[in-house]
């Protein structure tokens, strides 16, 4: 079977919430959980994605659209990439599972970095509010991790 | 950029269910505090029990340090010396079964200056602000041109070198007229090394008026 984009077919690709999206093979073989199916023969038409809703996956698609065109330029990918997770929390977090679920290492490298990004230098306290984790620390565990990391928390 | 033509009103509740989706799955949460500052990786040792465990986990330290410094174990030697040139000798089995590769004698333009070497990204980079910056692409074994200051023109060759270093996988330079200056700007090399970019202006006027008892010394 070739994946070449000069022989490059469709597929139908079913969103979580129903909607349909026709994309190229080579372009939806960038997601490695396509591609096993695609090369196992079992990419029945429409592939259902049951993880990813339909807007998240235009996105996701979108992106690969963009990495699978041979004329771009590392420099322009770069900047395109840049441009790509200028997004807010919601929909970089939609992305970021839909990376992991579809298998895309250079787009859940490109959203990790984002939101490595968006969290550093923030308090722990803002942290456990952006992932709604509960802190099940005491006041003296906590008091001795800051302790031990004392330079980290000046 | 184009945000999807979804309804904007997307509901909050749903965002702080994908974020705790990513909290509790630990790869996605391993995979972005790999990318974190150190500082910002121990402050989060206290969100909670499974973050400090995630963090002070050896695997994990590793492949941190890993990360920053992929490769820590010494694979060759490049040696300059006026009688024999500039060779690169590889010391290690690369795998691929002749564990005595022969030394590689490297041409290079006489006027190099291989003085204070930056290693990033498998390379090693020589900046002269007089002469040809070159780097060594460590893989092919091949000496490389860099790509010349964007500004070259604007400045006479009398420019200094305030600050030439890598940090996380990109080399950034600051170079100034004077040596007094305030108000520069630091230049990214794109990777690639298709040209240098301003990646930060700096002007540092308020810093100093605001701390003037400080004594500021602005050599490297």
């Amino acid at each position: 079977m070739s994946l070449s984009p000069s022989t490059s077919k469709m597929l139908s690709l079913k969103s979580s919430d129903g909607k349909v999206l026709e994309v190229e093979e080579h372009v939806a073989v960038l997601c490695e959980t396509i591609k096993s199916l695609v090369e196992d023969g079992c990419a029945d038409s429409p592939i259902p994605l049951a993880n990813v809703d339909g807007a998240t996956l235009g996105n996701v698609m979108e992106w690969c659209k963009k990495h699978a065109d041979q004329k771009a330029s590392a420099d322009d990918l770069e900047d395109w990439d840049a441009e790509f997770v200028e997004r807010d929390q919601g929909e970089l977090y939609h992305l970021i599972m839909a990376a992991n679920y579809l298998n895309i290492k250079g787009l859940l490298d490109l959203i990790c970095q984002k939101v490595a990004d968006m969290i550093k230098g923030k308090h722990p306290e803002k942290i456990r509010e952006i992932f709604n984790i509960e802190n099940d620390f005491t006041p003296e565990q906590q008091e001795q991790i800051r302790k031990d990391n004392s330079w980290a928390f000046e | 950029m184009m945000s999807s033509g979804e309804d904007r009103s997307v509901d909050s509740a749903k965002h702080l269910l994908v974020a705790k989706a990513i909290a509790g799955n630990k790869d996605l949460l391993r995979e972005i505090l790999l990318r974190l500052p150190i500082k910002s990786l121990l402050r989060f040792k206290s969100v909670s029990k499974e973050w400090l465990s995630l963090i002070s986990n050896p695997h994990f330290a590793q492949s941190y340090t890993h990360r920053y410094n992929p490769n820590l174990k010494p694979s060759s030697l490049l040696l300059n010396h006026q009688s024999i040139g500039f060779q690169f000798v590889p010391f290690i089995d690369d795998g691929d079964g002749d564990g005595n590769k022969p030394k590689v004698k490297l041409s290079y333009p006489d006027d190099l200056a291989f003085r204070r070497p930056i290693y990033c990204n498998g390379a090693i980079h020589w900046f002269s602000a007089r002469k040809t910056s070159l780097y060594f692409d460590t893989p092919i074994e091949r000496l490389k041109k860099m790509p010349m200051l964007p500004f070259h023109e604007g400045f006479d060759f009398d420019y200094n070198v305030r600050y030439f270093r890598e940090s996380r996988g990109h080399l950034h330079i600051i170079v100034t007229d004077e040596p007094t200056v305030v108000e520069f700007d630091i230049l990214e090399l794109k990777i690639g090394y298709s040209r240098w970019f301003v990646r930060y202006c700096v002007n540092l006027d308020a810093v100093m008026a605001t701390f003037e008892d400080v004594t500021w010394n602005f050599s490297e």
